[in-house]
């Protein structure tokens, strides 16, 4: 039967600031890890 | 078995609404809107806000770490200080540039979510071959065919080489579920004749990888310019 993958385990909001002036937005398909979005301040949308 | 689904506009219209309180622009990269429909729902998101100035959405035309290297790019030409302007001239570089060559031990999954006719799923299990796929524009297309796993594997890191290794300067990703040892391989066969400035061997997410089951090995592969690789060295 199939199971929708809950979206938690897919990715998490991380980001809350880019530069000062900028944030970058990506999703969870990009395979961003948490470790580059946590460094680069980038907000993941789960999928 | 498990299934995605893409975010919808008021999961966009959240993170936007949050980050416009601190931040005057936002670059908001996803995956091939022919792979998914997250590009609509950030369209929707946008419009909902009025916020089109603000607000820069871009198609990568490419998913997994094609689309996580443009998302790098940008964030090391911020912290470098670049203009929108220049920003977007490295994300259409990119877009244009990056390839992906990957193997799959079956297109079974790839056909359950229809990114990929089913008759390429049934001829690939009637003549046990090992599928090669690639993006290209946007759309998850077959490349090849091998009859072992260790010949696809091999067939994908010739075709790189043979492709990338006369550009100045690349750089590289290798893409797995439940691959690392193999992944470590190729990445290690590829130092040689590339001059790669900037690589990572990456675990996909279950987003990507609950669309291609256990098996998969990719290898995300761009050249650079002169202005993108100092972004890397």
């Amino acid at each position: 039967m199939a199971k929708k993958a809950e979206k938690r385990t897919a990715g998490t909001y991380v980001g809350n600031t880019g530069s000062d002036d900028f944030a970058i937005v990506t999703d969870s398909a990009s395979d961003i890890t948490k470790e580059i979005a946590l460094k680069y301040n980038i907000s993941i949308v789960p999928i | 078995m498990f299934s995605t689904s893409s975010p919808s506009p008021h999961d966009f219209v959240e993170v936007y609404k949050r980050l416009l309180k601190k931040h005057k622009k936002i670059f908001s990269i996803h995956i091939s809107s022919d792979l998914s429909a997250v590009m609509k729902s950030a369209l929707i998101a946008r419009d909902l806000l009025d916020a089109k100035e603000k607000i820069e959405i871009f198609d990568s035309r490419s998913g997994t770490m094609g689309t996580g290297f443009m998302v790098i790019a940008v964030a090391r030409a911020l912290e470098k200080g670049y203009s929108s302007g220049k920003i977007l001239r490295i994300l259409s570089f990119l877009k244009e540039s990056i390839r992906l060559y990957g193997t799959i031990d079956t297109l079974k999954y790839l056909r359950r979510s229809g990114r990929v006719p089913a008759i390429a799923n049934f001829a690939s299990r009637l003549l046990m071959i090992k599928p090669m796929l690639g993006i290209n524009n946007g759309v998850v297309g077959m490349i090849g065919i091998s009859f072992t796993r260790y010949g696809s594997l091999r067939e994908i890191t010739r075709r790189v080489t043979r492709d990338f290794k006369r550009e100045r300067w690349v750089m590289v990703s290798i893409i797995h579920t439940l691959g690392f040892d193999e992944s470590r391989k190729i990445l290690k066969r590829l130092q040689g004749p590339l001059n790669i400035v900037y690589s990572m061997i990456t675990k996909c997410t279950p987003a990507v990888g609950a669309h291609t089951g256990p098996g998969l090995i990719g290898i995300i592969v761009s050249k650079l310019d002169r202005e993108i690789a100092d972004l890397f060295i």
